[in-house]
C-alpha cells in the first residue's frame, strides 16, 4: 500500500503532539517553541511548524501522521501539511468555553481536504459520565450535513488514538 | 510585556528601514509566532503572517539541526528572486525573540546578514 498520510489538527493544547507521541513507532519529530502569550498559563511549549510520527503497519505499509500547530496564525502550515493527506483527525477540547465553535473553525479551514477525503473527531477532556455530550457534536455536524465518527479520546492513551485512527480508516473505506 | 522595551525595539527597527534603502521589512517576533515590533516599506506585507512564518521556519531549521546533531540553529538565510531574507534568533537570556530582515537586490546577502546580526545584538541589549 505504500505510505498513507494523515493529519491531526485542533486547538492549541488539545493534545495533538501527545497523540502522535502516543501512537508513533518512531521517536516523533517536533517543532516546539516556548509559549509567550496566554497559552503559557496552560503549557510551556507549542508546535510552530508540525509534528511528525510514523506507524508501521507491515513491511509495505507505513502511516505517516502530521500534527498541525493549533493557533490560527499558523494557517500557512495547515495548508502545507494538508497537501496529499488521505484523511483528517480533528481533536476538540471539551473543557474549552465553546468546543463546538472550535470544531467548526477546523472544519471550515480544512473543508477542501474533508470534501476530498474524510474526517474523524476526537473529543478530549470528556469525563466518562459526560459521553452523552458527544450527541451535541453529532447534531452540530449533521446540521452542516457532515457525518463522521466522533469519539471520546485521551490523547495520552495509545489505545484511544489507535481506535480513533481505526474509526477514520473504516469510515474512509466505506 | 514591557511597553517601553517594545517602543525602543520599534524605534530601532524604524531607524533601519529609514536609513537603509534596501530594507523591505524588519520584523521582531516571539518564538511562538506573535509580532512584537515591525517596520517596513510595503503595506502589503503583514507582520502577523511574517511573525508566524518566521517562527515555523526557525523551529523547523532547529529540528533539522538537532536531527543532524548540530545543536541549536542560530539563523536562516533565504536567497530569493527579488532579494534575501535572514531570520536570526535574538540571543537574550530568555531566547524568546526572533528577528527577520528582508532586503531587495540592491544589496547582497553578506550585507543583509551583517545588518541582521548587528540589529539582533542591539535588540538583545534592549530586551535584556
Amino acid at each position: 500500500m505504500g505510505e498513507l498520510k494523515f493529519v491531526i489538527t485542533g486547538t492549541a493544547g488539545v493534545g495533538k503532539t501527545t497523540a502522535i507521541a502516543a501512537i508513533s513507532d518512531i521517536p516523533p519529530i517536533t517543532t516546539d517553541e516556548a509559549t509567550t502569550d496566554e497559552l503559557s498559563k496552560v503549557k510551556s511549549t507549542t508546535t510552530t511548524a508540525f509534528d511528525f510520527g510514523e506507524i508501521i503497519i507491515d513491511e509495505e505499509t507505513t502511516v505517516r501522521l502530521y500534527g498541525t500547530p493549533g493557533q490560527e496564525r499558523f494557517r500557512h502550515m495547515w495548508e502545507i501539511v494538508a497537501t496529499g493527506a488521505l484523511g483528517l483527525i480533528v481533536l476538540v477540547d471539551n473543557s474549552r468555553p465553546d468546543p463546538i465553535d472550535d470544531l467548526e473553525i477546523y472544519f471550515d479551514n480544512f473543508s477542501d481536504l474533508i470534501k476530498k477525503t474524510g474526517v474523524a473527531v476526537g473529543v478530549t477532556r470528556l469525563a466518562p459520565d459526560q459521553e452523552t455530550e458527544l450527541e451535541k457534536y453529532y447534531e452540530r455536524l449533521a446540521a452542516k450535513d457532515i457525518y463522521c465518527p466522533v469519539m471520546a479520546v485521551d490523547p495520552r492513551e495509545k489505545d484511544d488514538v489507535v481506535s480513533l485512527m481505526d474509526a477514520l480508516m473504516t469510515f474512509l473505506e466505506n | 510585556m514591557d511597553v517601553s522595551q517594545q517602543n525602543d525595539c520599534q524605534t530601532l527597527l524604524d531607524e533601519i528601514v529609514r536609513e537603509d534603502s534596501s530594507a523591505v521589512f524588519v520584523c521582531l517576533s516571539t518564538v511562538d509566532g506573535n509580532s512584537y515590533a515591525h517596520s517596513g516599506s510595503r503595506d502589503d506585507i503583514k507582520p502577523e503572517r511574517i511573525a508566524a512564518m518566521t517562527s515555523s521556519l526557525l523551529s523547523l531549521s532547529e529540528t533539522l539541526s538537532n536531527e543532524a546533531s548540530q545543536g541549536k540553529c542560530a539563523y536562516n538565510a533565504i536567497s530569493t528572486e527579488f532579494g534575501s531574507i535572514v531570520t536570526v534568533r535574538v540571543v537574550t537570556k530568555a531566547r524568546l525573540h526572533v528577528l527577520s530582515l528582508c532586503a531587495d537586490l540592491s544589496t547582497n546577502m553578506a550585507m543583509v546578514m551583517r545588518l541582521a546580526f548587528d540589529t539582533s545584538e542591539k535588540l538583545a541589549k534592549i530586551l535584556d
